[in-house]
């Protein structure tokens, strides 16, 4: 896919609007598909920093302000006001991907293994910084000398297209680091240097003769962005991500706005993807801001409804798609276009509005979606290649991340925007019954293996439920793997595990588990404390602090495995019924506690093959 | 303080002995002393200095012994001279087969003696530990496949050679009690091809866990397993139907193992001489019913019937062919026991304990089996 973008790109120059376009929507489709498979392979631990990351991207619309605010209008009369728009534009976008770029930065840093010190790379963080102004103000420089002694031919476009490409291999390469928390941090320094690079390539574009405004622009964005990225909370992140989301979008539709005055080179394809642009612009600037105001909690958090609402906004929706066809249909520069501007900034209003703040991070990875298909409808009307594929690519990774927040959640994606119509009281009703005994939480072979990662002592409690699962094998090559990593790992064997005496002793045996990595009750118990992992394979009674705590429990006095001491316990079982015992065990409700619900063998053959993906 | 006793085993072949040095150490830690008799360990190749090291005293005399003891632990139940010389008010902690000897229980209750009996342990979580019936049953489906397998004239696994193929033994396991899942892991162990039979359908998923391969019969009552866990008598009816379709099974497999048992009866009839009649020449049957009489018509205890070219093996004594291992394992059994019946160096006997109120058969002069 990489090597089809890098053969097109540069033919698509020579080639008449119309194949342009084509080739264009081949490689949003394309980009598109990259963008799907890319993020299915992130965890959800590290979903924020992955909307972080998009939004960052995102601000890849930074491109096409840079030329609407550097073109030279010659003696068009309005020219000025696409200047100011452009500039405008430029430092809307500036913010955004700096303080993107750093707030990711700093959550990724969060994720660090025990063996990096912090004040070390916190340092070279600023020499960076400070070595790239300088490459920055160097090359700058060397462009306006250039083209004032060559006249801006030769050299840029080519410099332009190459640069292009690069950045967006870098890109590609940098969300791929998302899936693993390893790479995560290095991922996204590849794409911000991806950024710079189609950044500074845009500045060879031959269209640019102007560099005042986009200087000013830069400045004032990388003041505004850097202290928004450094200063922030970290509690705070939804909410500055939605904030700066909003100004990438504002970017997005500005420009679209200047080309609209300007009106170039019109034509039908050209027209729908400025009005695309605008419009989703414009909804996903006001979206977000109310998104952040919710988060920020200067707008009430709970959704706010009235009546007729779903009417009204699609009347509002309506209304913009009719004077956007009409555009289209008639090719004209007609005034109707400024209302529908401001319609579609009141429909983002109405369509976040009535949803809830809880909601808001999916609604704001919905809006990063948007945000990247009005950047990719912007890459349309300018034909700009690189901003084709990263909308593409932040529009599905957007979208997608979305639809995985919700499944987290366990609700449909329809009841998380639609959810405010009717239903808001009987969930909360089901939240307060479940508070009351307590929540079990669920966990997924990907965000197991992402725990394993970290982790220095394992320590396998297997029981009968690896027996019926026939699961001894995948439990043994488990082990195998982690111990290949250096870690530590031992099973703890309890008198009564399994229906049979021994049951457990047959079944390791069976799968070539060295004797002395077993481990009797009282031998490991003390262990527990120093273990980094345990994991629960199919045991229940004998791992239920009921049995040392609870006098009313039929278990106890019974010794048992003191799992409920180690630093996190994942329980793989088939259901939440109970054991042998007949009792519910307790165990379950421990906060340190995550379940891995499903057939033991299924899910350890999962959290396999998603470790080997790991590496 | 009180006096753990532990007598020489008086039946001749029990070579198992109730406690093994390296149990002592625990029982004196709360605050019990021990007694043993001169060679009681022997059997098991545990010797009088083994016994001292550890910390009992060594008495050589039982008379003197008994006489002296608090708690008496054993592994048979107790012979008329043994119960006339425990004193009066003591615990006996033994095999009893209570349910069967109603003139035994007299006995004891006559000599004012508490008696509580492993085979009576209720099978809950918190008493897995003391649960004798299954330590032992476990070495008896583990030493009755090694012994079907020395005695079939078969390879168990199967191995493809360059002098041709041998094809795997296959061993059918009837009952699937601790016994028979034992018998079925072992067999799986050696890699013979494994079935495993039991009227409890929910065995099947236990069966299967360890590899093998469940046999499924269809019977009319829906649910054959009674509140201990233990499988209760079939109806006449279902039972011959189950022959039937038994013969018609058993005929295709090398080695039959058959565990079959219900508490305080005799064991079913699941094998009869017409079925062992149509079995090829050669196949082995381990029936470890002997004791009661039997899963197979023609088994008779402690000997090895060959009949139509079938070995039989009725063997009674298999733990104590294992008395090392059998040992260690009852002496951890009676040892929790003991624990949980002793406070600070002291009887407690607490009626209130599920344990105690299941166990004791005796107690105060009173009968007390049937109580709980």
């Amino acid at each position: 896919m990489i090597a089809l973008v890098a053969q097109v790109t540069p033919l698509t120059n020579a080639l008449p609007p119309d194949i342009a376009t084509e080739i264009g929507l081949y490689i949003f489709i394309l980009g598109g598909f990259l963008g799907y498979h890319l993020i299915t392979r992130v965890p959800p631990l590290l979903h924020t920093p992955l909307m972080s990351a998009t939004n960052a991207i995102a601000a890849i619309s930074l491109v096409g302000s840079l030329v609407v605010a550097g073109r030279d209008y010659g003696t068009f009369q309005y020219g000025w006001i696409c200047t100011l728009l452009g500039c405008i534009a430029v430092t809307c976008s500036t913010t955004n991907a700096v303080g993107g770029f750093l707030i990711t930065d700093r959550m990724l840093g969060m994720f660090k293994t025990s063996g990096e010190q912090k004040g070390e790379t916190k340092n070279k963080g600023h020499w960076f910084l400070l070595l790239g102004a300088i490459v920055i103000a160097g090359v700058v420089a060397f462009i306006i000398w250039w083209k004032e002694e060559h006249g801006g031919r030769g050299l840029g476009s080519e410099t332009l297209k190459y640069s292009y490409i690069v950045s967006a291999v870098m890109f590609i390469l940098g969300l791929k680091g998302l899936s693993s928390p390893k790479r995560a941090r290095r991922g996204m320094q590849l794409a911000a240097c991806g950024m710079l690079l189609a950044v500074l390539g845009t500045l060879f574009d031959e269209q640019i003769v102007n560099y005042r405004w986009i200087l000013l622009g830069f400045i004032a964005g990388s003041v505004v962005g850097g202290g928004m990225g450094l200063r922030i909370p970290m509690t705070a992140v939804p909410q500055r991500t939605a904030l700066s989301h909003s100004l990438g979008a504002l970017a997005a539709c500005l420009v679209g706005i200047a080309e609209f005055i300007l009106f170039q080179d019109i034509n039908r394809v050209k027209l729908t993807a400025l009005d695309f642009e605008v419009v989703v612009g414009a909804l996903t600037f006001t979206g977000s801001l109310i998104a952040a105001a919710k988060l920020q909690e200067l707008l009430p958090g709970r959704p706010i409804t009235y009546k007729g609402q779903n009417f009204f906004s699609i009347v509002t929706l309506g209304v913009v798609a009719a004077i956007g066809i009409f555009l289209v249909a008639t090719q004209t520069q007609n005034p109707l276009f400024y209302l529908m501007v401001g319609l579609a900034f009141l429909f983002g209003l109405m369509l976040v509005i009535p949803i809830g703040a809880a909601d808001m991070p999916t609604v704001i990875a919905l809006l990063n979606s948007y945000g990247g298909l009005a950047d990719a409808s912007m890459g349309f009307v300018l034909m700009n290649k690189i901003q084709i594929i990263t909308g593409s690519l932040d529009g599905t990774s957007g979208f997608l991340l979305a639809l995985l927040m919700c499944r987290a959640m366990n609700r449909s994606a329809m009841n998380v925007l639609f959810g405010a119509f009717g239903q808001v009281a009987s969930e909360d009703e089901a939240a307060r019954a479940a508070a009351e005994k307590g929540t079990v939480r669920s966990i997924t072979a990907e965000e197991v293996s992402t725990l394993f990662e970290t982790a220095r002592s394992v320590i396998i409690v297997p029981g009968y439920g690896m027996a019926v699962a026939q699961a001894q094998h995948a439990v043994a090559e488990l082990a195998n793997i982690l111990k290949e990593r250096k870690v530590d790992v031992k099973y703890a064997i309890h008198p009564v595990a399994g229906r049979m005496p021994g049951h457990m002793n047959v079944l390791l045996a069976e799968a070539n588990v060295p004797y002395d990595q077993l481990h009797e009750m009282e031998e490991i118990n003390p262990s527990f404390s120093e273990a980094d992992i345990v994991l629960v394979v199919g045991a229940n009674d004998v791992t239920n602090p009921a049995a040392r705590n609870n006098k009313s429990s039929p278990l106890y006095g019974m010794p048992i495995l003191e799992v409920d001491r180690a630093k996190s316990i994942i329980v793989l079982k088939r259901s939440m019924r109970p054991g042998f015992a007949g009792v519910d065990n307790e165990l379950y409700y421990n906060e340190k506690c995550m379940m891995l619900f499903g057939d033991a063998k299924v899910s350890i053959t999962k959290l396999i093959t998603e470790m080997k993906a790991l590496i | 303080m009180m006096n753990i006793a532990v007598p020489k085993e008086t039946l001749s072949r029990e070579k198992r002995v109730a406690l093994i040095p390296d149990a002592i150490a625990p029982l004196k830690k709360i605050g019990l002393s021990v007694l043993v008799e001169s060679g009681a360990g022997h059997g098991a190749y545990f010797e009088d200095a083994d016994y001292e090291k550890a910390g009992a005293k060594i008495v050589p005399e039982a008379a003197k012994l008994l006489g002296e003891a608090n708690v008496v632990l054993k592994v048979q139940r107790p012979t008329d001279p043994e119960i006339a010389m425990i004193c009066e008010g003591a615990v006996l902690i033994s095999f009893l087969y209570a349910s069967g000897n109603p003139e035994l229980l007299k006995r004891l209750a006559g000599r004012k003696i508490t008696a509580l009996a492993m085979e009576l342990m209720p099978r809950i979580s918190r008493a897995q530990s003391m649960d004798a019936l299954s330590s032992q049953a476990n070495i008896a489906g583990y030493k009755a496949v090694l012994i079907a397998a020395s005695s079939l004239h078969r390879f168990f696994p199967m191995l493809m050679t360059a002098a041709g193929m041998v094809t795997a033994a296959k061993v059918l396991v009837l009952g699937a009690g601790v016994a028979g899942l034992q018998a079925i892991a072992t067999a799986r162990r050696l890699g013979a091809q494994v079935w495993g039979y039991d009227v409890r359908p929910a065995v099947k998923e236990q069966v299967e866990s360890l590899g093998a391969k469940f046999l499924q019969f269809e019977l009319s009552a829906k649910d054959l397993e009674d509140k201990g866990g233990y499988a209760r008598e079939l109806s006449e009816q279902d039972r011959v139907r189950q022959q039937q379709w038994l013969a018609d099974q058993t005929k295709e497999f090398d080695v039959v193992i058959t565990t079959a048992l219900v508490p305080g009866r005799p064991a079913p009839r699941l094998i009869t001489k017409e079925t062992v009649a149509r079995m090829r020449q050669g196949s082995v049957i381990v029936d470890l019913a002997a004791e009661t009489g039997g899963n197979c018509e023609l088994t008779k205890a402690d000997e090895v019937v060959v009949a139509h070219g079938v070995t039989i093996h009725g063997p009674t004594d298999l733990p104590s062919a294992m008395a090392v291992h059998a040992s260690q394992l009852y002496a951890r059994n009676v040892s929790e026991l003991v624990k949980s019946i002793t406070k600070d160096g002291k009887l407690n006997l607490n009626f209130d304990d599920e344990v105690l109120a299941a166990a004791c058969v005796t107690h105060e002069g009173q009968v007390r089996i049937g109580k709980s």
